[in-house]
Order: C-alpha cells, then structure tokens, then sequence
C-alpha cells in the first residue's frame, strides 16, 4: 500500500548536516581562515561586498566561507544580514576627487595631471599558470612604492567639463536619493535608482550587457575616460551637530566612461557620461556598468531605443542575481498540484482529439 | 494593559526582532496591506525586503505573515496542500523560530494559513487569514511584459485581450485551456491572478468569510480580497468556468470531491489519487472514511 | 486599563513591537470588515485634543516615512511633541501632500486629502477622524467588500455633507481615501470601497457586483 511520503522535517536536518560535511571537505586540511580569504581571495570578497549593497569584510569573507565559494550564495547571504541592520541616517556622497589614489589610468589622454598609475592589474600579466603559487610558500615579492604619492588627480571628467565639451552633472540639491533597498521601483526610474540596481547587479549579466552595447545592440562609441582605484573618506553630518564628521574609509573603484553624442535640438553637441562604481576592486564591473549606463539613459537623450541594454525595464528588473538565483532555482520546489490540472486538459484535450478524428473517419 | 497577549510564549530567535522583520518594516508593510485591503485585487508596490530564504520560494507570503503574525496566532503551513512537504516545513520552522508561535497542521484550528499553491478542502470562518505566495502577481505579464503598459491597463480596465486570449484557446482546442493560476475579476474592477492554485480552487475564494492577502516577494506586490468579496473567474456565456474532476476518489480516505494528487505507484502504468488537502484527509479517515487503497478498509 | 503618563512627552507603548502588531491587527479587521467594531487591546497615553484609539493607530503606522497632516484642532504643541517624539513622522503642512492625516475637529472636505490616480490610487491619504461615538445601531447602513449582506452602526456623528461627499467619491473608485474612525477606544474602518446604504433601500433593490 502506497504510504505517503512524510518526514519532510528529518530530511531537511539531514540534508543540513551533508551539506556542513561537504563544506567543510576533508577534515585533514585546515580549515581556511576568513582573513585568508579576505587577504588572498580578495576580489571574490569585493564582488560580494558590491553586490551585497554592505561594506564589510570579515562578514563578505564569512559569507564566502559559508556559501562554500559560491559568490551569488555569499551574496545573498550578505543582503539577507544586512536588511536587519537598523540604519541611522545616510552619509554625505563620497568624494573620489579626494580619493587616496593606488590606480587611475585614462585611455582618452596620453598624459595628465597626476600621470598614470597602473596599481595592481591583471592587464599586461601573461596569463600563464603560475606553478610555483602551487607551492604554499611561495616567497612574497616586495613592490617599488612610488616615490610621490599624493600628488592631485584631477578627474578626466572634470578637466574635459572646463571646456563644456562634457555634460555637466549638477548634483540634485533638493531632490531625496531613492533607494532600492526600502522602496520598490516605480517606472520610468530616475537615474540615482538605475544606478543603484546597476551597482548590485550582477557582474556576469551587466558584463555582457555593457558588451553587447559595444556589438551595436545600442551602440553609444565609450572611452574610457578614467578608471580610478583607492580609498575616500566616508562623512556623516548628524543633524545635531550640522557639520560633517569622517566615520571611516572605503576602497571604491570609479569608471566615467566618455560617450559621444551628436546633439540634438535642445543640446548642443558634446561628450556624454556613462558612470560605474563599486565597493573594492570591481574594474569590470565598473566599466561594464557605466556602458549600460550610458545605454540606459537614452530616453533621457532623445535617442532611438531599440536594443536590450537601452530598456530600462528589461535591464532594471533581470539585472538582480540574488531574485534571479531565487526565481530560477524555485522550479525545484514542487508543482504536483499544477501539474495535474495540466495532465487533466491533456488528457481531456486527447479525448477531444481522438473523438473528432474517429468522427471524421466515420463520415 | 489588558487584553494584550503576555510576550510571545515560545523563544525567539537571538539577534532578531520578533518574526524577524524590524519594526519599521513591518509598518511598511502593514500600511500596504490596509490599502491592499480598501482596494480589493489591486496590486500594491512594496519595499520588499531580502529575507534569509530565497526568493520565489515564498518570500512575499513570508513578509505578509511577519507583518501580521503576533504571539497568540496559531500557524498553518502548506506547500501544494501539504503540511509535510520541505518547503512548508522550512517556513513553519522558520516562524516557531523567529517568533516562537504555536503552529498547527489543522485548517480549523489556524488563525494564520500561509500557503503556496493550494485553499484548503475545509471552509475557512470569518477571523481567519489565508496568506498566499505568489511568484507572478500580474495576471497581464504574458499578454504584456512591460509593468509601465500593465498598469495603464488597470487603470483603464482594459481587460478585452485577456478575453481574446481565452477565447483563442476556445477557437483552437474547443475549450479553455489555461488550468491554473486562472484569471479572476475582483469586486467587478480588478482582474487579478490568484497565484497558481488549480482552478479548482478559484470558487472557493468567491464571497470567502476569511481574509485573503497575497505576497509577491521578488515581484514586491501586495495585494488582498477580503472577506465576502466577490472573485469570479473569467469565462463566457458558451463556455462556462469548470473545475477539473476525476474519476476517481481518494485512495485513502474516498473523498470525492477533493483534489487529488496523482501517484505514480510502479513502472508499469500504475496510479493512485490521493487528497492534496493532507489535513483534509487525515481528519476524514480520523472520522473512519476509508477509499479502496486504505489496507484498513479490507479488514 | 491604566494609563501611564512619563514626562512631558507621556509614553508611548510599553511594549512596542507586541502593542503594535496587536492594534494593527485590529485596524485590519476593521479595514476588512466594514462596520465592525473593535476595542483596542493597549492604551497609551494620549496627548489631547487626540483619543486612546487615535494615539493607538499613530502609534502603530506613522513613522519617518510618512507625513501626518493635523487639522485645526489636532495640531497642538502636545501632540506634535508626541509625534515628534514616538513616531518621528514629518508634520505635512498641507492636507494633499500627507500619507496619513488626523481630525480631532469637524470632518474637513475630503477633496482636500489626495486621492491617489488611476494607474496609483494606493497613494492616497489614510485618514484618521475622531468621531463622537461608535456604538452598536442601525443609523447607518453599508455595504460593500467585506460585508457579507448589510453591515449597521449607530450615528458616528458625521454630517450629510460628508455623507454626500463620501458617495461622490464612489464614483471615482478606485481613486479616493480610506478612513479609520476612532472613538475612546474603539476604532471602525471605512475603506474607499464600502457603499453608504440610504435608509429605505432594501435589499431586493441593492444588487451586488459581479
């Protein structure tokens, strides 16, 4: 006799444990160290951090750890800690003029204030596998520091903006800053919540959207007018004292693309923007980020819309991998219910067919 | 302070509030469902919040429970109208965690039934509230993706392709063919999905004595039907709405008019129906109804 | 029920997170069921002009987030310290511009509250209206989503003026605002959808949508 399958409880706890035995793999390895993996997994910890909207570390490095080296995992794990965090106000925006520069190359100036600064990069590495990083004691290499750091660097954007060859970006003085977090999006969105889905977005999907702008789906012909890696400053002005105070310092990296845009009967002639940011060390995302950017914002210039990275609905609702992971993966849970009514019509749908056919035979 | 229940009976969860949401979410939330509620079917946009289970396994029905739920309610769970399926269990644990409430698997005994995917066979009372999950809460999206142009639609009523639809699939298979998550028009203004219950369903949440709400997490909707509302599905003079039906009747307590599960028993074409509803049928065979796979019906 | 009063400011609930979702609870199956009646669960301290029920419901919904507009007699240094205080929601200076709003006077025009539009009726202004009694009755006569036949109270003391104004804005459903009526303790709901039956009507007569 069929009994039904009961114990739903006990297979969840053991599926628990099977998967805490796997995480942790064999035990006769150490086990890894959340500052290794923030010291030598460090991308993987700046990915998660990016797009899990938290500037945090130990718990990016944590949430690693526990999603086993699955990054979107570790990023949902990161969101689903952070909307319990209680917020007390909003920061100043960060300053990236200001910011303590380790990298910032310009592919639209052969030189310029401040100079290039390649930093650390993977670009001009042959990507030939290192076997001797096989080995774990792998003698570290000291890096020549430059000799002046410090020196200014002003932003591309704002050496082309003296000229009025670039749009000018006013900041929004009255305007509240939307946010994605606490608020669902209405559309058309505004630009500061574009933005702000871009930034969480994931990084393969805004990869191959800023890609495809370059392969014409939506072309718009980027420069990249500044790439800059560093640390700036993060100030609060709490309202009882009304002048800001410096609360810490993250790393953020900052890509202005530089578009072309041919004017139209309202503007004149001159470069546009496209703009990508992240928490750490994100350079492909940024840049990826600011394409899609750019693409996304040609309503706002009357140009045509007629690829998918210019549809701001499509990007704005598909871009998000923690809702996407989730929707695609619920196809596991079950659908038995609705599977039988779709057995039902079929079969009901057959009758149907056969019934007619036999009818047609017999005339 | 009479009348208030004394802080919630069982534990909850160190580090979080009770039923995990902040406060000042759960006002959002509630504040959503109130409207929800005057504008009966209508889909209100929510600031949905990441909830520590994934998305599209429930998180919208999760938030609406959290939003509501207090110390004294009593919980319900069920997940294709079974209270012991793994994601039912997931949720209800999550619940007897965060907020340490008594849960039940009878639909009598509920004051709180989050479900996906099924209304239970038993009728619901007044004071109770039947919370649903819904992964796609606009019942336009597959005759218009774009959440700009569905919107345009409500506002205006402009309901007639979603007949024309039906009506295709009258002209190309002699009958209506969509057989869950059908369409229904809500105190005759809002054309709503009731989330991807069979249609089988769908009568018994026309004039329900209990209160409906409906989350959609990732989609961030809220919507509701309360009690005694109209909810008419969509049909047409020639083709009247009809439920599935089966030949059969359970295999274990020999309901006939449930909707049964369909078992595959062995790889030679063998089948069994049993209820869907687990408490429905459990109660039945308490009561000694026994169908004609029950061992205990030979003896 | 005993009332606590600390300081100036007087207290709000004493236990928030409980308090809250108990007196939500009760609006919700106000809101759902049209003329029934509920008598809320926790008194707080109420700043007057405002009752129990009006604090209660304050207490449970407003926040930083949402703008409160106070009319004439509401809008005293109390209970704007109160709100301040306990709820930190902005004061809205004008009716239209509020989520939420409170009457402690007689019933303003309900133009002047936002309506919400057609593609957005939820972005409508909640209204919450101290009312003289709300007493068992049969003065008042609804129906409407969640009403099973009829739903009766007594006279809430609202004018004809309002009564009229309410039934003009039916017309404009889904557009229009929803109101949560408060008296001592006691609150009842009138959502933007429940029809004011006139007296005389009969059922035979009121046919229900479908």
């Amino acid at each position: 006799m069929y009994v039904a399958v009961k114990g739903g409880e006990r297979a969840i706890e053991n599926a628990h444990k099977l998967l805490a035995e796997e995480r942790r793999g064999d035990p006769a390895t150490p086990e890894i160290a959340l500052s290794q993996i923030d010291e030598q997994l460090s991308l993987a910890v700046d990915r998660v951090m990016t797009e899990g909207s938290l500037y945090d570390r130990a718990l990016a490095a944590l949430a690693i750890k526990q999603a086993r080296g699955d990054l979107i995992e570790a990023i949902f794990l990161l969101r689903a800690y952070r909307t319990t965090l209680t917020r007390f106000g909003a920061s100043d925006p960060i300053d990236t003029a200001k910011m303590t520069i380790r990298r910032r190359i310009s592919a639209t100036y052969k030189d310029l204030p401040g100079g290039q600064v390649l930093g650390p990069t993977f670009d001009y590495t042959h990507r030939l596998l290192d076997f001797s990083l096989a080995d774990e004691a792998a003698p570290a290499l000291a890096a020549e520091v430059p000799a002046e750091p410090g020196s200014a660097m002003p932003r591309v954007a704002d050496l082309l903006n003296q000229e009025g060859l670039i749009e000018e970006e006013a900041p929004g003085e009255d305007a509240a800053v939307g946010d994605v977090t606490r608020n669902a999006m209405t559309l058309p969105a505004n630009r500061d919540v574009r933005l702000q889905l871009l930034a969480r977005g994931d990084e393969g999907f805004v990869l191959a959207l800023g890609y495809s702008t370059q392969r014409g789906y939506g072309r718009n012909h980027p420069f990249a007018g500044e790439i800059r890696l560093g640390e700036v400053a993060v100030e609060f002005t709490p309202p009882e004292l009304g002048f800001p105070v410096t609360i810490g310092e993250i790393t953020v990296t900052e890509c202005q693309m530089i578009n072309q845009f041919k004017g139209s009967a309202e503007r004149p002639p001159q470069f546009t923007r496209g703009y990508g940011i992240s928490f750490g060390h994100c350079e492909r995302k940024t840049m990826a980020m600011a394409n899609v950017d750019r693409a996304l914002r040609a309503d706002d210039l009357g140009e045509e819309v007629t690829a998918p990275a210019q549809d701001e609905e499509f990007v704005l609702y598909h871009c998000d991998n923690v809702e996407a992971s989730g929707f695609v993966q619920h196809l596991k849970l079950p659908h038995y219910v609705d599977f039988q009514s779709e057995l039902d019509i079929v079969r009901r749908l057959r009758a149907d067919f056969e019934a007619r056919r036999t009818g047609e035979a017999a005339e | 302070m009479s009348g208030v229940a004394s802080a919630a009976g069982g534990k909850t969860l160190a580090g979080y509030n009770f039923a995990y949401l902040d406060e000042q979410t759960k006002r959002m939330i509630r504040s959503a469902i109130l409207t929800a509620v005057a504008i009966p079917g209508h889909q209100i946009p929510f600031g949905s919040r990441e909830m520590p289970l994934p998305y599209g396994w429930g998180t919208g029905g999760i938030q609406v429970t959290a939003s509501i739920i207090g110390a004294d309610d009593t919980l319900k769970v069920i997940d294709q109208g079974a209270d012991d399926t793994t994601n039912a269990v997931s949720i209800r644990r999550f619940f007897s965690k965060t907020a340490g409430v008594r849960t039940t698997e009878s639909t009598r005994e509920a004051t709180i039934i989050q479900t996906r995917h099924r209304i239970p066979e038993a009728p619901l009372a007044e004071g109770q509230i039947l919370v649903y999950q819904v992964p796609i809460p606009e019942p336009l999206r597959w005759l218009e993706p774009r959440e700009v142009e569905t919107r345009k639609m409500h506002a205006l009523s402009e309901y007639g392709p979603m007949h024309v639809q039906l009506y295709e699939q009258i002209a190309t298979f002699g009958r209506i063919a969509a057989t869950y998550d059908y369409p229904v028009m809500v105190h005759g203004r809002y054309l709503m999905r009731p989330s991807p219950i069979p249609k089988f369903d769908n009568p018994k949440m026309d004039r329900n004595p209990a209160l409906q709400l409906f989350g959609a997490g990732r989609e961030k909707r809220i919507y509701a039907v309360p009690p005694y509302t109209s909810v008419k599905s969509l049909d047409f003079d020639d083709h009247p709405f009809s439920v599935e039906s089966w030949e059969h009747c359970c295999g274990l307590c020999g309901a006939g008019a449930s909707y049964l599960d369909e078992i595959v028993i062995d790889d030679k074409g063998g089948r069994m129906f049993v209820c869907s509803d687990t408490d429905f049928c459990t109660q039945r065979q308490a009561q000694g109804f026994r169908g004609p796979l029950n061992s205990e019906a030979a003896e | 029920m005993p009332v606590f009063e600390i300081g100036p400011m007087g207290a709000g609930f004493s236990d928030p997170v409980q308090h809250s979702q108990a007196i939500f609870r009760c609006v919700l199956e106000s809101m759902a069921r049209p003329g029934v009646r509920k008598d809320i669960p926790a008194m707080p301290y109420a700043p007057p002009p405002l009752n129990a029920a009006s604090t209660a419901v304050a207490l449970t919904l407003l926040d930083d987030s949402t703008p409160v507009w106070l009319d004439g007699a509401a809008d005293t240094s109390k209970v704007r310290e109160f709100l301040a205080f306990h709820c930190g929601c902005p004061i809205a200076d004008r009716s239209g511009e509020a989520t939420f709003a409170i009457v402690a006077g007689p019933m303003p025009s309900l133009d002047r509250f936002d309506f919400g539009s057609d593609e957005f009726p939820e972005n409508s202004t909640t209204v919450i209206v101290q009312v003289a009694a709300l007493e068992t009755g049969s003065d008042i006569c609804f129906a409407g989503p969640g009403i099973e036949d009829f739903a009766f109270m007594g006279d809430p003391g609202l004018t004809d003026g309002f009564w009229r104004e309410w039934s003009d804005m039916g017309a404009l459903y889904p557009c229009g605002v929803d109101l949560i009526l408060t008296a001592q303790h006691r609150i009842a709901c009138m959502p933007r959808s429940v029809r004011r039956i006139e007296a005389g009507r009969t059922a035979a007569t009121e046919r229900k949508p479908d």
